[in-house]
C-alpha cells in the first residue's frame, strides 16, 4: 500500500465510490458539523435592465412562488437558489420594484422560465418603467 | 456492500482508511465565524458568550483564503460547514453563504434555532444552503435547563426544526446530546421528533472540553452508555427515524449497529476548519494547539497539503495514556481528535474503555 502512486491510489478512491453504491463510505459528517450538502438546489442568475436604456436596475426582488428571493444589485446583477424538485417544466419568476424612490418606479414583470433556461445559464429580466 | 460479511467490511474499510490518509481530500471545511452566542448552553464544548472577545472574522479573509479549494477534487463538493457561536447572529449570514455558492462551494450551517424563524429560513435557503444541525438536548423543561434557562430556547429550536424538515433541498439532522438525567427520556423525545416529521437524528455524549470541562455529572458510566447504544440500535431497527451515535467514539461490538460504517475521525484527513483567529485545524472542538497554520500567515492550500501529519499518521499515540496496550487499537486509533488535549499525553476519555467496564 505505501508504494502506490497517487493515480493509483485515487483509482482506488474511485473504485470504492462505485462499490459502495450508497457512498456510505464518502458521505460523512463531522462530530459537531451538519450534515454534508449534497446539491439540491439550482442557481438561478441574471440581470435586470431597463427596456429603453438597457441600463441595470437596482433593488427589485426577483422571487419564485416558492418563496426563493433576492434583490439585484447596483449592477443589476441577481442570484437565488431554487429546490431542484420544485423545477418541472417551467417556472414562474417574478420581479417587484420593492424601491421605488430610487431610479423611479417599475411595473411588475411576471415571466416564465424553462428548466433548460433556468439551468443554462445567464437570464435578462427586462422591465418597464412605469408611466 | 449491504451483502458482504462483516469481517470483509472490516477489511475493505481498513484499506478505504489507509487510502484516504494518504490522498486527504478535503471535503468538509468548518468556518468558525463568530464565537458570539445568544445562549450560554451548560454543556458547551466552546464555551461561548454573548459578547465574544475576539471579533467576528471579516468573510472576504475566509473566502479569499479557501476560495482555490472549490473544485479542487473535480466533482467533489467541499461543504462549508459555518459555525461559531451561534452563526444566525450574523447579519450577512445569507450573504456569505451565497457567495461560497457561487463559487462552488456547498455550505451548511450548526445552530441552536433560536434565531431561526421563518424569514431567515427563506433568506438562507434563497442563498443556496443546503445543510443544517439543529440542537435539541430533550422535551421543553429539560431543554431549555440546558440551554441556560432561556424560555424559548425549546419552543424556537422546533420552530426551526418544523421549517427544515418541510424543505427538501436540505439535508438536515437532529442532534442531542445525552447525559445521565437527558438518557431516561430518549424515547419520549424519539416520539416526538417522528411526529414533527424528522429524518434524522444523531446522538452525542458530552465531551469534557469547554464549558463541560467542569461538570462531570454530564457524563454517562459504562451501563449508561450501553443503554444508549441499545436505544440507538432499537431504533434503528425500527426504521421510523434514521438515528445514528456521532462519530466520537469507536463503540466495539455495537459499530455497524449505531451507524452506517464504522468508526473513522477525518480530523486532518478529510475535514479542517478555519478558526476565528485564522487559525487553521481540523474540527473546531480541537485543542487549538493542535492548528497547523494560519490564514493570515500562510498560504491555506499548502498547510492543509503539507502539514497535519499527526493527524493522519496517529502511530504517536499508540504509547499514550489509555491506548497502550488496548488490543482494540487498530479499529479505534487514538478515537477522536477532540479528545486529546495538547500534552498528547493521552485520550482524555474513552467511550469504549467505559463500556468494557474499565
Amino acid at each position: 500500500m505505501k508504494t502506490l502512486s497517487r493515480k493509483l491510489r485515487s483509482m482506488l478512491r474511485a473504485a470504492f465510490g462505485l462499490f459502495s453504491l450508497t457512498s456510505v463510505a464518502f458521505v460523512m459528517q463531522a462530530c459537531y458539523g451538519s450534515p454534508q450538502d449534497v446539491g439540491l438546489s439550482v442557481r438561478l442568475h441574471g440581470t435586470v435592465v431597463d427596456r429603453e436604456t438597457q441600463e441595470p436596475i437596482k433593488g427589485i426582488k426577483v422571487s419564485t412562488p416558492f418563496e426563493a428571493y433576492s434583490y439585484s444589485d447596483s449592477l443589476g446583477n441577481v442570484s437565488l437558489f431554487i429546490p431542484e424538485e420544485e423545477l418541472l417544466d417551467s417556472l414562474r419568476i417574478s420581479c417587484e420594484d420593492v424601491d421605488s424612490t430610487d431610479g423611479g418606479y417599475y411595473n411588475r414583470l411576471d415571466t416564465l422560465l424553462s428548466y433548460q433556461e433556468i439551468e443554462g445559464g445567464h437570464v435578462s429580466f427586462v422591465m418597464d418603467k412605469a408611466k | 456492500m449491504g451483502g458482504l460479511s462483516e469481517s470483509v467490511k472490516r477489511v475493505l474499510h481498513s484499506v478505504f482508511k489507509e487510502n484516504e490518509r494518504k490522498l486527504h481530500p478535503l471535503n468538509y471545511l468548518f468556518w468558525e465565524c463568530t464565537q458570539r452566542c445568544n445562549l450560554a448552553c451548560l454543556h458547551c464544548g466552546s464555551d461561548c458568550k454573548a459578547s465574544a472577545r475576539v471579533p467576528d472574522m471579516q468573510f472576504e479573509d475566509f473566502f479569499n483564503a479557501v476560495k482555490p479549494l472549490a473544485g479542487r477534487y473535480g466533482k467533489e463538493r467541499v461543504t462549508v460547514v459555518i459555525t461559531g457561536g451561534e452563526p444566525l447572529l450574523r447579519r450577512d449570514l445569507a450573504e456569505c453563504g451565497r457567495r461560497l455558492a457561487e463559487a462552488g462551494f456547498g455550505w451548511g450551517i450548526v445552530t441552536n434555532g433560536y434565531a431561526y424563524d421563518e424569514p431567515r429560513h427563506r433568506e438562507l435557503l434563497s442563498a443556496g444552503m443546503g445543510a443544517v444541525t439543529v440542537s435539541l438536548d430533550g422535551m421543553e423543561e429539560m431543554h431549555n435547563r440546558f440551554r441556560g434557562g432561556r424560555e424559548r430556547s425549546f419552543a424556537n429550536a422546533v420552530r426551526a426544526i418544523d421549517l427544515i424538515a418541510s424543505s427538501p433541498q436540505l439535508n438536515y439532522d437532529v442532534v442531542t446530546c445525552v447525559h445521565k438525567q437527558s438518557l431516561g427520556a430518549l424515547s419520549e423525545l424519539r416520539a416526538f421528533l417522528t411526529e414533527h416529521r424528522v429524518k434524522a437524528w444523531r446522538l452525542f455524549t458530552i465531551a469534557p472540553i469547554g464549558r463541560a470541562a467542569h461538570n462531570d455529572s454530564l457524563q454517562l458510566d459504562g451501563q449508561e452508555l450501553k443503554r444508549m447504544m441499545d436505544f440507538i440500535a432499537e431504533t434503528r431497527e425500527e426504521g421510523r427515524i434514521d438515528l445514528k451515535f456521532s462519530c466520537e467514539a469507536y463503540t466495539g461490538d455495537y459499530e455497524l449497529k449505531v451507524r452506517d460504517w464504522f468508526f473513522f475521525c477525518r480530523a486532518g484527513v478529510n475535514i479542517a476548519s478555519v478558526l476565528i483567529d485564522g487559525s487553521i485545524c481540523a474540527c473546531p472542538n480541537i485543542d487549538r494547539s493542535f492548528a497547523q497554520g494560519n490564514i493570515y500567515t500562510d498560504d491555506f492550500m499548502d498547510v492543509w497539503e503539507n502539514r497535519f501529519q499527526e493527524m493522519r499518521d496517529r502511530a504517536w499515540m499508540r504509547n499514550l495514556g489509555m491506548c497502550v496496550g488496548c488490543k482494540a487499537w487498530k479499529r479505534c486509533e487514538g478515537g477522536a481528535m477532540h479528545l486529546w488535549n495538547g500534552e498528547r499525553d493521552g485520550i482524555m476519555e474513552c467511550l469504549y474503555r467505559r463500556m468494557c467496564g474499565r
